[in-house]
């Protein structure tokens, strides 16, 4: 899985927010608003990895069981899919 | 035809093909002067403007709106951004008040004129130009007025610094809630949008100063001079 390329993601306050350079994004105006968990996924997401991969990374950096952190890329990566941000 | 303008302490040199800008623009006109930006619109940029309102407008109105465009774009480049925001000044310092389409922030400054009378000035009832500047270890924001300002026409050829930035719902009960980064998505939606990656990462650094500098509320108000009582006291009293 990879993000389509096209964002701009830059912090606001506490979050990060992903802002499309084009049209492809259906939420709102396109914006995606990431929390520092969903940050740290989009950047591996930005090179191409996949879930299980991802998975692991998120063990290795946060205090987390392995199968909390699969079930939290599956619905990030969900997320992603429904507002067309992801290609495999 | 060319005219002279000075809009957010710059110098424009606009070249228009219809007299109206000119009276649209009078307030703002200035002796010839070296320029800091040249603007000229083509045919297919007046006609482009027809994509982004109702399509019986006149050319010359469509006119000034591709020049704003052209003025907006060129200001960019300056750490100054197109808000969608009424704004007036109080005691010398600006305040914002902003709302989706029909929610009355025309009709809640106009409440403030009324009940404060003449303390009160409409900058830009609709659309200023807001600028960033850093003073030593402080950032504040700076509002201008235009004469892009909604159909009420209220504008003055003056800035002033922003001292509080409100969102504003209808409400039966007044209420003042000091808001955050909450407030990262309203913001987004009330600026000038251009699909370019540098624009977008200068609006997203911009918006990011904004809710770390000003302070920002959301309003819930109703149609009685009370909203304006509520909405002065709760965004001076730290003033």
């Amino acid at each position: 899985m990879k993000i389509k390329a096209g964002f701009i993601v830059r912090q606001i306050g506490e979050n990060f927010y992903a802002m499309p350079i084009t049209e492809m994004s259906q939420i709102g105006n396109g914006m995606i608003k990431l929390n520092e968990t969903a940050h740290f996924m989009w950047e591996k997401l930005e090179s191409g990895i996949d879930a299980e991969a991802l998975a692991d990374a998120i063990c290795s950096e946060y205090s987390i069981e392995r199968e909390a952190a699969l079930k939290d890329v599956k619905a990030f990566c969900a997320k992603l899919g429904e507002a067309g941000v992801l290609e495999s | 035809m060319s005219i002279y303008c000075r809009f957010a302490d710059r110098v424009f040199e606009i070249n228009n093909k219809y007299p109206y800008l000119e009276s649209f623009c009078s307030d703002y006109i200035i002796d010839k002067t070296e320029p800091n930006y040249v603007i000229e619109v083509t045919n297919e940029e007046i006609m482009a403007e027809c994509e982004n309102e109702a399509s019986n407008f006149s050319l010359p109105y469509l006119e000034i709106l591709a020049v704003h465009r052209k003025i907006t774009e060129a200001l960019a480049s300056e750490d100054c951004i197109l808000m969608h925001a009424a704004t007036i000044e109080y005691n010398g310092k600006a305040y914002a008040f902003s709302a989706k389409s029909g929610t009355g922030k025309t009709t809640h400054i106009m409440l403030w004129e009324k009940v404060f009378g003449a303390e009160v000035k409409v900058i830009n009832g609709d659309k200023p130009f807001v600028r960033r500047r850093v003073v030593g270890d402080r950032t504040e924001f700076i509002v201008y007025g235009t004469p892009w300002c909604g159909k009420e026409g209220k504008n003055i050829n003056t800035s002033a610094t922003l001292a509080g930035f409100c969102l504003l719902e209808r409400s039966e009960e007044n209420f003042a809630l000091k808001w955050g980064e909450e407030a990262v998505p309203n913001l987004l939606g009330l600026i000038h949008q251009k699909k370019d990656p540098e624009y977008i990462g200068f609006m997203l650094s911009f918006v990011d100063s904004f809710v770390r500098n000003v302070s920002i509320y959301r309003l819930g108000v109703n149609m009685k001079d009370d909203a304006a009582i509520m909405a002065h006291d709760a965004l001076t009293k730290n003033n």
